[in-house]
């Protein structure tokens, strides 16, 4: 670990000793002359009263409070500032701490845990700062990526309503009485009847360790996991389907032909960054491999389903069906359900594909189906021989219990039978998030003596007798397991902030032994290793594996040759029907997950995928669910011109006398008949997360935890307004040839087919002559539209970069978010009906002829000679005239002033080389110009130009697709030279003359003709390839005739 | 002279009735010096409101500068809404007083005598309510010193290209030259209220401000040369002050905004916003205090035909811009163009046409161009119009432009409405003030007009007899 050495005053003895000088005074008190007295208490006592100094985050001084009194102090500073004062001597880094170059970050590989499984992470660390996470090439789970969560971890290490210090019955008390008391009511036990530990999931090889060892103190106790998502289902299904519980590992860059079950890999899976990665490799046709086909069928709108080529959205319980159908379709000896003819139509084209593909076929089933179903999955990837090819099948990678939520019903179940003694829950929130069918909070008030290790003092541990505070996952040490089995210790960025303690910690002071983490973490693997004999090869060890983020080659072997069980074909089924009523689908949230990133503003700002909902959650439906229930549309407000925003209706959902009450959005290409609700809402903590949507754990039962039927839906006379960062607007021109797509027939037939859709300037037109941009490094930006997942990574690492604010969810409703990269969504009604949606990550263009600078009147904003579109923050007086003209409306400005400047803890977080910008000033995207500067200078130092792949921009280095390039245009062997000449790229609104430096790569869909019969006829343009005419009366005409599926947003 | 009311040769209604040189004089500067107490009631009522919007506004710009632009309701795809639409509104009005002063003085219209003071001080206040919304709209309202170009260490200009620095100028030169030409104008005037004040501060008052006037033949003569230069230097101002505000939008990528018809239609939209103003003070004035005989049914009617005049090339306008949408074969343009029509904002939109077209044809009728009545809620219609004609423009325009994922809805807030009625107060106190302060029609001028009128009719007798 590297952390700054905090300047050292050397000398202990000119310390102020506190705690020595009021025991100076209260000797003096005590010795005072006490004849003379003001009052008789005064007299009689025996002690001088002293002002207690609370804690910061004693109740009762709320920081509005505390600045008030501040401000007094601060003035009366002043009035003190007439004295002269003292000589203080303070004393500069004498010598500097190895490598810390202030203004130069450095860099840690460490791993981070999510939801049981690592992923590799590097963490830019400025002066002993952690301000950003980067991918880490090296890790498998990362392959350079992120995901959304990674990305926006950092944030929650500097949250200011983090807790900061253990607390017994809500005041703050110090963590040795909590060993104490704990000691005593362990002591009570014997063999540990009655002492319960829920944890999280975790891969953690030293936890495993330690759970072993605490099991063995006190062979009574049990460990319990509680996660709100899990991978029950998924073991269950291998269970099932090969009798022992094992992890699936797609490999998805090996699979022609994918088959999702409702299995949102790309937003819900172990290794989502990863997945993205290889999904992406099948997708990318600038490069060699052959371009994959995809088929979703799913209840909800899933991210894999929104990049999938056929999509079939069904209810949750059809999924099951459909599943027996294709599996019958293939032959595997089961009787097939009747389908629709939609069904029908979709299932043979899909069996005679994935019986072309045979082992290059790959059915992935998702959590949040029934082990059956999981193990139909299995079954038909068997049959096709695809187990060993597309999937491998590994030991689990989670610690276990691998029943998780059997195992955590055993221990409500006992909570309320009085059988718990001693609860000890770390790092879970089951109070919040626990199905309400288990009344956990009932129970949990049964146990006598219960304590909460958390970040937060949660809806948890406000239940709690004791709450400890827990470290950061960059405050401390730790190791895990990948989705793939690979190891990796992780290693803390700073010392802990408050007075916290990680899990390992705790239950090593449970077991007995109160060891730090770190030197839980070294016995684990002097153990493992070996080493512990040898210092030096052990330090060696040690210090390759930090280096590295990863230990090398512990990926799990894959099981080969499993014979699969005849209960994966079971004969006998019965599909729940419609007739059941209304189905509720429950997904984790693509932002706040469980809950546990709702007190995050970045999280919480963040535009889901799909539906653009921020700093909400909400009852998603399909537009003809919506008529169904006689709940209206959003925009009809809009529409009848009573209100210029949405409002939408609140409804309450009644699941078998359970009851949430609920905002609809209705967002087109959901399944009818069954609602989507995502968990994360309705926290009663935390200033940033209180009040934001609701709790589904509300409506959630144990036995069906990812969609039950026979709910009903009440409609409430209230209204509400979300932030949706992109509003449902009924959209009345086309042919913007915005986002501009092709089946692969028609790419083949005309691979500029995305430049034909356009309409370039003609420059003969222009009165100027042309900025010489021939020289030097000139940047641009190639987005293949292709491999965009449309995932939102990009967004948080910007805002993590770039100091961006958050605004809160009444500007956010006003369209005043100040995301500098944002994703645009446009959804597509096809010919055949189903709903398509397509994504364009949008940031600044950089136009080489931007209509920004001429309109400035102060040249705020201005073109730098290597291409780049400049704000100059302190010469901006904020006229916006430069959003006005900005075609693609990509400037933000900071209406109020934004940025917080109070908190402290959030300051830690910026990126110090960039500006915090104040009120009333224009900001957008710079292309990262702090990374380029960086990278100019050390290419400076070294004497030698720049080179392809020295500049890498925030988003590009987020983006786990790798859909983003970025580099000098001018260098024509520079992958974004090269990804520029490729047929198709393109610019969008080039009519206007703009010049972007930012090009997407058009889309190119693989329909299978079958399903998508116009997928064969070639595209007809207006103009011959080549002849491009400004403006084209026709070609607007053609195009919208030729390419009815223009993608539009709807409804 | 008759007692019955003479009519020109032509037959028509005469500029002015009834009068002597003196009892003009009289007539005129007894509005200005007579005791307070013996001031119209309405007139106190006209101030107070006035004063007590103008707080409001005091209140507005507090907000705006303590919190920021926040407090309207703009947001990214509309990123200009009020603040805009009242600036082009305020400066639409501030046109007529220099084209009834300075056009139609060098066309020699003698009508416009008894106006031109008025409307060009109504000119000079709706300037200055102008002037304030593009100082303080901008986010950082203490800076906006930085949009002139001003010697500084920093070596900084502004940044020519932009039509915001055009305005700039157009605005401040525009202000500039009124306020010569306006004062020039009074200068004669403020020399007969030193004569007339018995107060001995008015005196003082008037003696300074009109500057040694003496009213020899060679100050009339000099003062001859300095108004006709002055109106000569006026008359191009008045064409390029809103052809240069119209090019903030016109030298724009935005679709509705990018059309070169925009300077002739926005110069021609000033005037019919202007005159509609200055006939929305000068009915309820010349009945306040009994000007009928100096404000005539006739310049009514004159005010009225220039106004059905601009508002015809105004409504060709509209109707260019639709033409343009279908023409121009742009989707961004027609889509613009079915979006004003038929989009959210559609109501505003026919609202405007209602307003701007259909309303003021009502001016082909004589009855209804002297009929101060109509003629006053016709320019009421005109006024909103006019303020609906830049709402449209400014936010329909901006709110769905290229790319559909930005599309947002704006409204103004509280905030929006108070600076807007804040600004009304600040005029209606200044004219309010200025009608009590200053003549408010040209004295010199008016006997200028009986002593033309009377050699005019000399003229007539001599040849009848």
């Amino acid at each position: 670990m590297k952390n700054a050495t905090p300047t050292s005053f050397g000398d202990s003895a000119l310390r102020l000793d506190l705690p020595r000088m009021r025991k100076l005074q209260q000797e003096d008190y005590k010795n005072r002359d006490r004849r003379i007295y003001r009052s008789l208490l005064e007299r009689d006592a025996t002690e001088l009263p002293v002002v207690k100094s609370e804690p910061a985050d004693a109740p009762g001084v709320d920081r509005r409070s505390f600045m008030k009194m501040m401000g007094g102090s601060v003035a009366l500073a002043g009035l003190a500032a007439c004295t002269k004062q003292p000589k203080e001597l303070i004393v500069p880094y004498v010598k500097a701490p190895e490598e810390i170059i202030p203004g130069k970050p450095l860099f840690f590989a460490t791993s981070y845990m999510f939801g049981g499984f690592g992923q590799g992470v590097l963490v830019e660390s400025h002066m002993g700062r952690p301000t950003k996470i980067e991918g880490h090439a090296p890790h498998p789970a990362s392959a350079g990526g992120t995901d959304v969560f990674a990305q926006a971890s950092v944030l929650d290490l500097y949250d200011p309503d983090r807790s900061q210090s253990s607390r017994k019955n809500n005041i703050p008390k110090d963590i040795g009485s909590f060993q104490n008391e704990l000691t005593a009511a362990l002591n009570k036990l014997p063999g540990g009847a009655g002492l319960r530990i829920l944890l999280p999931n975790s891969s953690s090889p030293t936890e495993k360790r330690l759970a072993e060892k605490i099991t063995a103190a006190y062979p009574e106790a049990r460990l319990h996991v509680f996660d709100p998502v899990g991978s029950d289902n998924e073991y269950a299904g291998t269970q099932l389907a090969f009798g022992k519980p094992m992890q699936v590992v797609p490999r998805l860059d090996q699979a022609d032909v994918i088959l999702s079950l409702d299995s949102d890999v790309l937003g819900w899976g172990n290794a989502r960054a990863r997945y993205a990665r290889d999904f992406a490799a099948r997708r990318r046709l600038t490069a060699d491999a052959e371009r994959n086909r995809v088929y979703a069928i799913e209840s909800t709108f899933s991210q894999t389903g929104a990049n999938a080529d056929h999509r079939l959205p069904v209810r949750a319980a059809r999924v099951h069906s459909l599943a027996r159908a294709v599996a019958a379709a293939l032959g595997l000896g089961i009787d097939s359900p009747d389908l629709s003819e939609k069904e029908t139509a979709f299932v043979s084209a899909l069996v005679a594909d994935l019986k072309a593909a045979g082992s290059k076929a790959l059915v992935l089933v998702g959590e949040g189906q029934s082990p059956e179903v999981h193990a139909l999955g299995h079954a038909i990837n068997h049959f096709l021989g695809a187990l060993g090819q597309t999937v491998d099948l590994i030991e689990p990678v989670l610690n276990g219990p691998l029943n998780a939520t059997e195992d955590f019903q055993d221990l409500v179940r006992d909570m309320h039978n009085g059988e718990v003694k001693v609860l000890m829950m770390m790092g879970v929130n089951p109070v919040y998030a626990a199905p309400i069918t288990l009344r956990f909070a009932d129970a949990l008030a049964r146990v006598p003596f219960t304590a909460h290790l958390s970040q937060h003092m949660d809806e948890t541990s406000q239940l709690c007798l004791w709450h400890l505070s827990m470290t950061h996952y960059l405050e401390t040490w730790a190791d895990m397991a990948a989705y793939d089995g690979t190891l990796s210790i992780a290693q803390p960025l700073i010392a802990p902030l408050y007075k916290s303690h990680s899990i390992l910690e705790v239950l090593s002071m449970i077991a007995g032994e109160e060891q730090t983490a770190f030197e839980l973490i070294q016995d684990t693997w002097k153990a493992r290793t070996g080493l512990g004999n040898d210092e030096d090869g052990f330090r060696r060890f040690w210090r390759s594996a930090l280096h590295d983020g990863i230990l090398q080659n512990t990926a799990s072997r894959a099981w080969r040759g499993i014979p699969l069980r005849p209960q994966a074909l079971p004969a006998e089924f019965n599909e729940q029907g419609s007739d059941f009523g209304l189905e509720v689908v429950f997904q984790p949230d693509p932002r706040v997950w469980d809950g546990q990133f709702a007190n995050n503003p970045w999280m919480q700002e963040l535009p889901a995928p799909v539906s653009t909902l921020t700093w909400d959650t909400v009852v998603a439906m399909s537009p003809n669910t919506a008529r169904k229930y006689r709940i209206r549309l959003t925009n009809e407000e809009v529409q009848k011109r009573t209100s210029v925003r949405p409002t939408v209706q609140i409804i309450e959902v009644n699941l078998r006398n359970r009851i949430i009450q609920g905002p609809v959005l209705v967002i087109p290409g959901y399944p009818d008949d069954t609602v989507t609700v995502t968990l994360g809402g309705g926290r009663e903590i935390g200033t940033v997360a209180k009040g934001v949507g609701f709790n589904a754990a509300g409506l959630r039962s144990v036995a069906n935890r990812w969609f039950e039927q026979g709910a009903t839906v009440r409609i409430l006379k209230r209204t509400t307004e979300l932030a949706l960062t992109q509003d449902h607007f009924p959209l009345q021109a086309d042919g913007r040839a915005i986002i501009r797509q092709a089946t692969m027939a028609q790419y083949n037939a005309a691979p500029d087919f995305a430049k034909q859709m356009g309409h370039e300037f003609d420059r003969r037109y222009t009165l100027y002559p042309d900025w010489d941009y021939t020289k030097g490094n000139q940047w641009g930006m190639v987005i293949d539209l292709n491999t965009c997942i449309g995932c939102n990574a990009c967004m948080v690492a910007c805002q993590a970069e770039n100091n961006i604010p958050t605004v809160g969810k009444s500007e956010v409703m006003n369209s005043r978010h100040m995301n500098w990269i944002r994703v645009d969504r446009y959804f597509e009604e096809t010919e055949e009906g189903d709903t398509r949606l397509h994504v364009m990550p949008m940031a600044c263009v950089h136009c080489e002829n931007a209509p920004c600078e001429t309109v400035c009147p102060v040249g705020a904003t201005m073109h730098s000679n290597d291409g780049l579109n400049m704000m100059v923050y302190n010469r901006c007086v904020g006229t916006r005239y430069c959003s006005n003209n900005c075609p693609y409306k990509v400037r933000r400005f900071n209406f109020y002033k934004y940025t917080d400047h109070e908190t402290e803890s959030i300051k830690l977080q910026r990126n110090p080389n960039v500006t915090v910008r104040s009120r009333g000033v224009m900001e957008k995207c710079t292309y990262c110009v702090q990374r380029i500067n960086n990278a100019r200078i050390d290419a400076k130092v070294q004497n030698r130009p720049l080179k392809d792949g020295d500049v890498i921009t925030a988003c590009q280095s987020a983006c786990p697709a790798g859909a983003i390039t970025f580099g000098d245009i001018n260098d024509k062997n520079s992958r974004v030279a090269r990804l520029r000449a490729h047929p198709l790229n393109h610019t969008i609104l080039e009519s206007l003359n703009t010049r972007a430096r930012t090009s997407y790569l058009g889309k190119v869909r693989n329909p299978n003709p079958v399903l998508e019969p116009g997928a064969l006829t070639p595209l007809q343009f207006a103009h011959g390839p080549g002849g491009h005419q400004a403006h084209d009366e026709e070609g607007v005409h053609v195009h919208r005739q030729e390419q009815p599926a223009t993608p539009h947003s709807s409804h | 002279m008759s007692s019955e009311v003479k009519r020109d040769p032509d037959g028509q209604l005469p500029y002015i009735s009834g009068h002597t040189l003196t009892s003009v004089s009289d007539k005129i500067s007894e509005v200005t010096l007579r005791p307070m107490k013996n001031l119209p009631l309405i007139w106190y009522g006209g101030l107070a409101l006035g004063v007590t919007l103008l707080q409001l506004l005091f209140l507005a710009i507090y907000m705006l500068v303590t919190r920021g632009t926040g407090i309207w309701g703009l947001n990214v795809p509309v990123a200009w809404g009020f603040a805009i639409i009242n600036f082009v509104w305020w400066i639409g009005i501030g046109h007529a007083g220099t084209l009834i002063s300075a056009i139609l003085f060098l066309f020699k219209q003698d009508w416009r005598t008894s106006i031109s003071r008025f409307a060009e001080a109504m000119t000079l206040f709706a300037v200055v309510c102008a002037g304030l919304f593009p100082l303080l709209h901008v986010g950082r309202p203490w800076l906006v010193y930085w949009l002139f170009p001003y010697p500084n260490t920093l070596g900084m200009w502004p940044q020519f290209r932009s039509p915001l620095l055009w305005d700039v100028f157009a605005v401040s030169t525009y202000a500039t030259v009124s306020i010569m030409f306006w004062f020039t104008g009074l200068v004669p005037d403020l020399a007969t209220m030193r004569a007339k004040a018995k107060d001995v501060w008015a005196k003082k008052l008037y003696h300074g401000l009109s500057l040694g006037w003496t009213g020899s033949a060679r100050h009339w003569h000099r003062y001859e040369i300095a108004y006709l230069l002055l109106a000569g230097l006026s008359t191009p101002l008045v064409l390029s002050v809103h052809s240069i505000v119209s090019l903030d939008f016109a030298v724009s990528l935005e679709p509705g905004w990018h059309t070169t018809i925009f300077p002739p239609y926005f110069v021609a939209g000033a005037i019919f916003a202007g005159f509609a103003m200055v006939l929305t003070f000068m009915i309820p004035v010349r009945s306040i205090f009994g000007m009928k005989d100096l404000l005539t049914d006739r310049h009514l009617n004159n005010m009225a035909k220039v106004m059905l005049f601009s508002g015809l090339i105004v409504a060709y306008g509209y109707m260019m811009e639709l033409f343009f949408g279908w023409y121009s074969a742009s989707v961004f343009e027609r889509f613009m163009v079915l979006n004003r029509l038929t989009g959210p904002y559609d109501v505003s939109y026919w609202m405007l046409i209602v307003c701007n077209v259909l309303v003021p044809q009502a001016l082909w009728s004589y009855k209804v161009r002297t009929n101060p009545v109509l003629l006053f809620i016709i320019c009421q219609f005109i006024s909103v119009g006019m303020w609906l004609e830049r709402f449209v423009i400014v936010v329909i325009s901006l709110h769905r432009d290229f790319l559909d994922s930005s599309w947002a809805m704006y409204a103004g807030t509280k905030w929006d409405w108070a600076m807007y009625i804040g600004t009304m107060g600040l005029f209606l106190t200044l004219v309010f003030l200025f009608i009590r302060t200053l003549p408010f029609i040209a004295i010199f001028e008016m006997r200028e007009l009986i002593h033309k009128d009377e050699h005019h009719h000399d003229d007539h007798s001599d040849e009848k007899h």
